[in-house]
């Protein structure tokens, strides 16, 4: 619609941009339904203070977090495929036909997450009480 | 987007604590880290919710990513990742709009919050934002990106629950009570809510008053009920002797109100219902109106004549070989056969275990006669298990005492012809007892 003309500090031409693609890209999200319902977009944004009635603008939100969540989805799965052929590796190959099944845990996820800036501590296992898992001698109570 | 991660790294750590310790889903979560607005109390039913949905979502994701199965912690791992990637999309934007000047974001101050929070758009200011990377990226996920849209459809949340305000004094129509309130203003609450008002009915019940009243009530009730009984055994009386005679209705006081009651009883039941009502009430003037109103009553109406009404035909029992002599005997009364005729074969054998008592004597024999009247007198029974020499003893002196009881009633109820046959037989009892335990002694 309007052409923008910036100004650069190191001296070079002034680009005139276009928001001709924005526009366009806007328009064709009309027909994208995000996998992130509109309302529950429009509640956390209502909740963060982000005011907008056009839905186009709600819905290019949505996208963004549907786009980051697919691909830590995505790293975490090549996690899991490379620990599944590692330990197919291990088998001597007995199971070259076989698939096991894909299953997101949250090893592999805490693996794939440090490099979108969250660090996740999965704990390895549960003890019920102190002294679960010491040795008998040690047990005062029985 | 060293911010995002410092704040992701604390929200992590809590986030995984909250899933150890199975709060998921259950009210706000780190919401300290600043983004959101803060989950009040009230706001827990919608976190939920939404907090669910966000499940939904993100596993439609991960599975058209290729996995085949979710760790259920990781779910929510990742549920929460995208709620507040979500909030602090929001929170940016929203900043640059606010920095702008404006209260309504647009889609420019999206695109810079995207490339703030570190999407895999450069980060650079000399170029323009409609040609960032960030914006780039996103639209090139749109074009090869499956379109997956949510399973559910899903309702507009949250729900705010309709209040209906107090009506205005305008609105009720009513004036303020002081000249400073305007009308516009909600109406004052009823005095009533929030004063103790004096009763109004103030009934003084005086227990001994009351117990009289109900005593009273009681016997006119029981008044009311003997004389209906009355009523009912003389027309009772008077019914049979219509059946009969049918004419006779049309001339007895009564079978007019009867005949009349006949024909018309649908439409005076309910005249009946309210007569009864009203006799229960007045029993003085009972006695007039009672013949009238149980003339009116169906239910107190004398049957209908044989044969005027079709009724199914019911057939008698045919059990016994004896039911064709009920049919002669239908015009009388049926003569149904005695107990004792009925049980005789039973009694034949009762009567053998009494012989092997009293094996002793074998005259006993002779008179079975005697044996079921003695039955008939109720004869009561020693019952003795031992086999010998004891129980013949035993079964005597048994016998002797029935001999001195049976005597003294016989002479109380002795009139007529059964007293002297009475003495008889005691004599000849006694006779025989003394004749069993001489041979029994002897035999010891």
């Amino acid at each position: 619609m309007n052409a923008v003309i910036t100004h650069n500090p190191s001296g070079e031409p002034p680009q005139v941009h276009s928001d001709a693609a924005l526009l366009d890209f806007l328009s064709s999200l009309l027909d994208y339904t995000p996998t992130i319902p509109d309302e529950l977009a429009e509640h956390y944004l209502s909740r963060s203070g982000f005011q907008c009635p056009d839905i186009r603008v709600t819905r290019l939100v949505s996208i963004a977090a549907q786009k980051f969540i697919g691909e830590i989805a995505s790293d975490a799965l090549q996690y899991c495929k490379s620990r599944q052929a590692a330990a197919t590796k291990d088998k001597k190959g007995h199971q070259h036909g076989k698939e096991k099944r894909l299953v997101l845990t949250t090893e592999d996820l805490s693996a794939a997450l440090p490099e979108y800036g969250v660090n996740i501590h999965h704990q390895e296992y549960f003890a019920d009480s102190p002294t679960a898992g010491t040795a008998p001698s040690q047990k005062t109570n029985d | 987007m060293k911010q995002w991660q410092q704040k992701q790294a604390k929200i992590g750590r809590r986030e995984v604590k909250k899933i150890l310790t199975n709060g998921a889903g259950t009210g706000s979560s780190g919401v300290s880290s600043g983004s959101g607005g803060g989950g009040g109390s009230s706001g827990d039913g919608v976190d939920a919710f939404a907090r669910a949905v966000a499940k939904v979502a993100v596993s439609q994701l991960c599975e058209a990513t290729g996995f085949h199965g979710l760790q259920r912690s990781a779910v929510e791992i990742l549920a929460d990742i995208a709620l507040r990637y979500l909030s602090d999309l929001g929170k940016a934007a929203h900043s640059y709009a606010n920095l702008s000047g404006r209260t309504e974001c647009n889609a420019l101050d999206v695109v810079l919050a995207m490339e703030d929070l570190g999407l895999a758009g450069a980060a650079e200011t000399s170029h323009c934002v409609s040609n960032s990377g960030a914006l780039r990226d996103v639209m090139r996920y749109v074009e090869y990106a499956e379109e997956i849209p949510f399973a559910r459809p899903v309702p507009h949340f949250p729900v705010s629950k309709k209040r209906v305000p107090t009506p205005s004094f305008a609105q009720l129509g009513e004036t303020p009570p002081h000249l400073h309130i305007p009308s516009w203003l909600p109406a004052f609450p009823d005095p009533r809510t929030y004063c103790q008002t004096p009763l109004w009915d103030e009934r003084k019940s005086d227990p001994c008053l009351d117990k009289l009243e109900q005593a009273q009530q009681y016997q006119k009730a029981e008044q009311s009920l003997s004389s209906l009984h009355l009523q009912l055994s003389t027309q009772g009386a008077l019914a049979s002797d219509g059946l009969k005679n049918p004419q006779n209705l049309v001339t007895s006081s009564l079978g007019d109100s009867q005949l009349v009651s006949r024909q018309q009883w649908p439409s005076r039941e309910q005249d009946a219902s309210s007569d009864k009502a009203a006799l229960e009430a007045h029993s003085s003037k009972g006695k007039v109106k009672r013949p009238a109103a149980l003339a009116h009553n169906t239910f107190l109406a004398p049957p209908l004549p044989a044969g005027e009404k079709e009724v199914s035909h019911i057939t008698p029992f045919r059990g016994i070989a004896e039911v064709d002599k009920w049919k002669q005997d239908s015009a009388g009364p049926v003569t149904l056969p005695s107990v004792l005729e009925v049980f005789a074969p039973a009694l034949k054998p009762v009567n053998k275990d009494i012989e092997v008592v009293n094996s002793g004597s074998r005259s006993l024999e002779e008179k079975p006669g005697r044996l079921i009247s003695e039955m008939k007198d109720r004869m009561p029974v020693c019952l003795t298990f031992d086999w010998g020499q004891k129980t013949h003893t035993k079964a005597m002196a048994a016998k002797l005492s029935l001999a001195r009881t049976v005597s003294p009633p016989s002479t109380k109820r002795g009139r007529g012809n059964t007293l002297s046959w009475k003495e008889e037989e005691k004599d000849e009892k006694c006779k025989r007892a003394k004749q069993i335990l001489a041979q029994a002694m002897e035999e010891s």
